[in-house]
């Protein structure tokens, strides 16, 4: 004999694939908006034309910094790029930064500075990726093993 | 694997809430592992987990499974809101690791509760919940790191 907790908790096949696809959806936006971020700390993806007036150690930690921009601004982006932009970050302060979304390089003063992706960022969209395969698998092993089922058809 | 978290019988959230927190714990661990500098991760990781079990403890019982769906997705909602009002400057990151560490509720307390019949599983839910929510922001906030 089947036990039916309830009407909440009777679940239909058609039901439960519209749950796994919302969910394998929120799973995509959480991996793209792990890209976006290395995106955003490469300057791959920002539309920058400011003066540069500070710069800092960024609260995400030594593999990020930040560069306060005239108007406010602020970017945090990858370490590596900031040894790409200046050997002493303190020679940063004063000078013209240029870069549009979608461009490789971006100009310092005029000079050219490759832009790359960060190392930082794939780790971080390998790491998100795992945890939403681990969901997934997760969500549909709760899925089977889960008793009640509508078994009325 | 299953016997031997059982059997920690002085643990006293049970059967799915019990895996529930032990995986958003250990998948917070383990982000703070391989991020070592970034203990903000593993805060919005146990944080969009535990709102995501509060979620479930309070609408389980009318919205059965889609509490834990619309849950994931209302903290979705949540971390773009608070990322861009409270916590900010904004950082995708921060809400990517906020939402992954709500996908990992399988909301099987809930259920739990309606099939046992037994309330204390869905107090017990909302209670755990309410308590790593608290701690992450204490990890983020509490505790002074860096240069």
């Amino acid at each position: 004999m089947t036990e039916l907790a309830g009407p909440s908790t009777v679940r239909s096949p058609r039901k439960d694939r519209l749950r796994l696809g919302l969910h394998v959806f929120l799973g995509l936006i959480t991996i793209a908006l792990g890209l976006w971020a290395g995106l955003r700390w490469s300057l791959l993806a920002i539309d920058v034309n400011a003066r540069i007036t500070s710069t800092s150690w960024a609260e995400e930690g030594p593999d990020f910094k930040d560069l306060q921009l005239e108007g406010g601004r602020t970017l945090t982006i990858d370490d590596d790029l900031m040894g790409r932009l200046a050997a002493d970050r303190d020679d940063l302060p004063g000078r013209y930064l240029q870069t549009r979304a979608g461009s490789k390089v971006a100009r310092l003063d005029g000079r050219e500075v490759p832009l790359r992706w960060s190392s930082t960022a794939s780790r971080t969209i390998v790491v998100l990726a795992l945890i939403v395969v681990v969901s997934v698998a997760r969500r549909q092993r709760g899925r089977r093993t889960s008793a009640p089922r509508d078994v009325s058809g | 694997m299953d016997a031997l978290i059982t059997s920690v019988r002085r643990w006293t959230p049970v059967g799915s809430l019990r895996w529930d927190l032990i995986t958003i714990l250990a998948v917070a661990v383990a982000v703070q592992v391989v991020f070592p500098d970034r203990a903000d991760w593993a805060a919005h990781v146990t944080a969009g987990g535990a709102l995501v079990v509060v979620a479930d403890a309070a609408l389980g019982r009318c919205l059965g499974p889609w509490a834990v769906t619309l849950g994931a997705a209302s903290v979705l909602v949540l971390a773009v809101v608070a990322e861009l009002t409270l916590t900010g400057p904004f950082d995708p990151a921060d809400v990517a690791f906020t939402v992954a560490g709500a996908l990992l509720v399988t909301g099987g307390a809930s259920a739990d509760a309606a099939k046992t019949a037994r309330g204390d599983v869905g107090r017990l839910a909302m209670g755990w919940g309410m308590a790593l929510v608290a701690g992450a922001v204490y990890y983020r906030y509490g505790i002074r790191r860096g240069p």
